[in-house]
């Protein structure tokens, strides 16, 4: 008789979600299902609204980025104003910067330290109460230190352009509300009552470090961990440099081949489509070039030092050429090495903000620019968790008619059911109970993508996951959840 | 105050003005806020973090204000923070015993520690505070206040 697995819920991810694992008669895995089951509303309910709203709103869907999605309705609503990435003025785009940087800094430090530390630490088969950060803490204590403090640092240089750590208001439509005082910026600069910005910068090389030591120790583990063939996404400069902030979407399939050719951003309706399956509320963006079934990307750190040719800063640099020379080919496909990716891209934000920090231009200058009026705006950022596309349709009298959403975690959504695909043939195949290292490594596999499933339903989500072994009568067989 | 920083009491408001009287905590900050108390730090949050640890590790008090749906004779509840070290299988709702326990775990100190619970009746989004819960609020300020001038003077027979 045929089975199901169910992991529900899932833990240490931002949301809710459930993993079904479908068995055939003969014990095989047959499907493996990544559901979310919050509601996708957002969308629907800012219709009516005006536009200018919009950037303070949307980002009320997450509690943990809301900045990108405040930046992504920003440069969506600069457009509506008239004014593209280029016309903003430049202390504007200096401060917006500054903003993503230290929000990708701080996302990033909370899910190495926070949510994978205790995986990659502790191993697979450690006890769950030792699988989290204060364990890391016991045994680690100077690496939980500095988690906290890199994750502080960004927050409070959030705080100090926005107003609040989180669902603050730095961005206005065509510009930003304020610069930074010598005395702010000094703050973070020199280092007073946080770490200079020099600090974080080596704390961000050490978590490097740490992985790539850790990579040395457990080679075959990451190298072999959730492969699979996968086309990825994200956005490049014009000279093919990373770029997380305003620049071309590029996708290359699992050969390295170009399969979305640096398109600008606000044509993106003319390459993408969104599928939808009856088992989950998060959809399923594809390249319609290549269709639902093969058009599909990974996006986040794995893939955005997949597409791009080279970091604009020397010591990211650096990494990512070991990082490469490690795997032995572009693009990186092993599931694990997202971590490793995440954390170059944190040293990466760490230069970029002290290279901010070092530009006088974010001390003052004109803050705001106006244009003429359109009635349609495209917002699109490398948010910490991958590509982010907001795109608003006002009438003549600026309320907001149409409203549409691409979180990072809906381009992970095909790719999250395939690292869970992919692990549970190999691990769970023929076996009808859930252990908990098997049921971790699961997680481990979702974790990875460090999906926010909160922002990819636009619903106020509670944290867990859980599994479930379904026959194929669907009949439950088994069905593990996490404590809430 | 912070990892670096003077305070020696940390005040920690917790909930969401957005969502009627879960916005207890940040009213009570708000009130404490228009005659600032001294060598007094206040802190907003939607929910306690890991990372609140550097915030209160080296203040010499911290009090952890928040709404509770529990009803509560008085309005308002004051009872001692102590420290647990419990496992942290989510990561972003910590109860402030958690805060404690993890600071203990990290610093290897933790501050005398306070818990204000001030009870809340409705929670919808964009009610505002109740009637009741502002009348509990300046219940728990006037108490906070007489507790803050003399801490070492007993509770009164009504909190115990």
């Amino acid at each position: 008789m045929g089975q199901k697995i169910v992991i529900d819920p899932v833990t240490r991810v931002e949301g809710h979600g459930r993993v079904t694992l479908r068995l055939d008669d003969n014990g095989k895995i047959e499907k493996a299902l990544f559901h979310v089951v919050e509601f996708r509303g957002f969308e629907r309910f800012i219709q009516g609204r005006p536009f200018w709203e919009a950037p303070v709103m949307v980002q009320r869907l997450c509690g943990i980025c809301p900045v990108s999605h405040h930046l992504a309705a920003a440069k969506a609503i600069d457009r509506i104003v008239g004014i593209d990435p280029e016309d903003l003025p430049h202390t504007a785009t200096q401060i917006r910067r500054l903003l993503h940087y230290a929000q990708t800094l701080q996302s990033h430090a909370l899910h190495f330290f926070y949510l994978a530390s205790p995986d990659l630490l502790f191993g697979l088969d450690a006890p769950v109460e030792k699988r989290n950060i204060v364990a890391v803490a016991g045994e680690y204590r100077e690496l939980a230190r500095k988690g906290i403090l890199l994750r502080k640092y960004g927050q409070e240089l959030i705080q100090a352009i926005a107003g609040k750590k989180i669902h603050g208001v730095a961005a206005t439509p065509g510009g930003v509300q304020k610069s930074l005082t010598i005395k702010e910026r000094d703050r973070f600069l020199t280092g007073t009552d946080l770490p200079s910005i020099d600090t974080i910068i080596q704390w961000a090389k050490e978590s490097v470090d740490l992985m790539k030591g850790y990579h040395e120790q457990n080679r075959s583990w990451m190298d072999d961990f959730a492969v699979y063939p996968s086309g990825h996404l994200g956005l490049v400069k014009e000279d093919g440099a990373l770029e997380l902030y305003n620049g071309r979407m590029r996708a290359i399939d699992t050969n390295g081949a170009l399969i979305l050719p640096d398109v600008p951003d606000y044509k993106y309706l003319e390459y993408f489509a969104e599928g939808v399956e009856r088992w989950s509320y998060l959809k399923f963006p594809y390249l319609i070039s290549r269709g639902r079934e093969n058009g599909w990307n990974r996006v986040g750190p794995l893939a955005r030092l997949n597409v791009c040719d080279y970091i604009p800063s020397p010591m990211a640099e650096a990494e990512r050429l070991e990082y490469f020379a490690f795997n032995g080919k572009k693009p990186v496909e092993r599931t694990l090495y997202y971590h490793w990716a995440r954390l170059i891209e944190m040293l990466h934000c760490a230069e970029l903000i002290r290279d901010l920090l070092n530009d006088p231009s974010i001390l003052g200058g004109e803050l705001t620019a106006t244009g003429k009026r359109r009635p349609v705006g495209i917002g699109v950022i490398e948010a910490p968790r991958g590509t982010l596309i907001h795109h608003y349709q006002v009438d003549e009298k600026g309320r907001i008619e149409r409203c549409n959403l691409i979180v990072s975690t809906t381009h992970n959504n095909e790719p999250i059911n395939r690292a869970v695909q992919s692990v549970a043939e190999r691990i769970l195949d023929g076996k009808q109970e859930i252990t908990e290292p098997l049921l971790n490594q699961i997680e481990i596999a979702v974790r990875a993508y460090d999906p926010c499933l909160s922002c990819a339903t636009h619903a106020l989500g509670q944290m867990p996951l859980s599994v479930e072994l379904i026959d194929h009568e669907g009949k439950i067989l088994d069905v593990r959840t996490r404590p809430e | 105050m912070s990892e670096h920083g003077p305070n020696k009491m940390v005040i920690l408001g917790i909930g969401n003005d957005s969502r009627g009287d879960d916005g207890l905590g940040w009213a009570f900050l708000d009130a404490l806020e228009k005659d600032p108390l001294p060598d007094t730090q206040t802190i907003y949050r939607y929910q306690l973090q890991p990372e609140d640890v550097a915030e209160i590790a080296g203040a010499e008090r911290v009090v952890f204000v928040d709404a509770t749906k529990e009803y509560l004779e008085n309005g308002f509840h004051w009872e001692p923070g102590k420290p647990e070290r419990q496992p942290m299988v989510h990561s972003h709702w910590l109860p402030p015993s958690a805060v404690l326990g993890f600071c203990l775990e990290v610093y290897d100190r933790y501050p005398e520690a306070w818990v204000l619970s001030i009870s809340g009746s409705q929670w919808e989004l964009g009610q505002g505070l109740s009637p009741e819960a502002r009348v509990r609020l300046d219940a728990a300020l006037a108490f906070f206040r007489e507790w803050y001038g003399n801490p070492k003077v007993p509770l009164s027979p009504k909190l115990q």
